[in-house]
């Protein structure tokens, strides 16, 4: 957020994929193991990349950072990936809980907010389940939304 | 005067988690006790360091000069998403305070908790929701590449990838 006014690189080289996570790429010139300096097409241009899983292929041409990243087999932290992951599901399970307790008067409305916050988050953690440290928020907030249903019926909502 | 109005580029995290720390202390303080005065420290210093960075805000220079310098060398990253994220802060804080005094409470604990929460991810994890944003917004072309040149080089970010190692 802020920082001193220190000279040098402008960003650190990582040994491992960080919790700190950058922006993606723009279209830029990429280096290729077996294409020298090909030129990554425009955001929105489709490339051919039909080796990469489903949510890569076909996708525009900034999300070649993450294929760079799985190109350099890092490894994964672990430790803070789970940690993030349970931070993210007791504030996605305790946002569920709250928003039931709410209506919790009319249970139909209950039963249709939970359905749209499903539906309308789930698409977003499906496409997210493989981006680097996205995806350890992505598994949180998949276990938080079935966690906050079960509190619902276990715990009692305030009165 | 134009010295005063700018913010650090490149900007050490570890200096950035502490003042996130400090964020969450005051935003669990302002909710725990439900003391609005709270809310002023809260949104002047987002908005002190949006415009300045670190200069005339006190969290941030505790955390600059003081403790950041005691927890390591620095690690250095991109200003701009971090004056973006401030940015958000700053807007949210604010929002809180005008919500508050015009009589909605609620909503102003909800924004200060939202705060909290995202605090609490650049404290903890390192995760800094708002540059996260600020990449999309570069992406897309709505924030310029010139902005942040350091941000587009995604192999400053991987050096052990082989990408890298083949440049």
């Amino acid at each position: 957020m802020t920082g001193d006014d220190r000279s040098g690189s402008p960003v650190d080289q990582p040994a491992a994929e960080q919790l700190t996570f950058g922006p993606p790429v723009g279209a830029a010139t990429v280096p290729w193991p077996d294409d020298h300096d090909r030129v990554v097409a425009p955001v929105g241009v489709v490339e051919d990349v039909s080796d990469e899983p489903d949510d890569v292929r076909g996708g525009p041409a900034e999300w070649a950072w993450v294929q760079e990243w799985r190109a350099s087999g890092e490894r994964a932290p672990w430790p803070q990936g789970v940690a993030l992951a349970a931070f993210t599901l007791i504030i996605v399970a305790s946002a569920i809980f709250v928003l039931t307790a709410g209506v919790a008067d009319t249970p139909w409305l209950a039963v249709v907010l939970n359905v749209v916050v499903a539906a309308g988050v789930g698409p977003q953690l499906w496409l997210a389940r493989g981006i680097p440290v996205i995806r350890f928020v992505s598994w949180g907030a998949a276990l938080g939304v079935p966690v906050g249903w079960l509190a619902c019926f276990v715990v009692p909502f305030p009165t | 005067m134009s010295t005063l109005f700018r913010f650090p580029n490149p900007v050490n995290e570890v200096a950035a988690r502490t003042v996130a720390t400090g964020v969450v202390v005051l935003c669990l303080l302002t909710l725990v006790f439900r003391t609005p005065w709270l809310l002023l420290p809260l949104a002047y210093g987002f908005v002190a360091r949006v415009a300045t960075g670190p200069t005339l805000s006190p969290l941030g220079q505790l955390a600059t000069r003081v403790i950041a310098p005691r927890l390591g060398p620095p690690k250095l990253v991109p200003g701009p998403p971090k004056r973006f994220a401030q940015g958000i802060g700053a807007v949210v804080t604010v929002g809180a305070v005008v919500a508050y005094f015009l009589g909605a409470p609620t909503l102003s604990w909800i924004l200060v908790g939202m705060i909290a929460v995202f605090a609490t991810l650049e404290a903890a994890f390192g995760l800094c929701v708002g540059c996260l944003v600020f990449g999309r917004l570069q992406a897309w072309g709505v924030v310029p590449d010139t902005v942040c040149e350091a941000c587009n080089d995604v192999r400053a970010r991987y050096p052990n990838s082989v990408a890298h190692s083949a440049a």
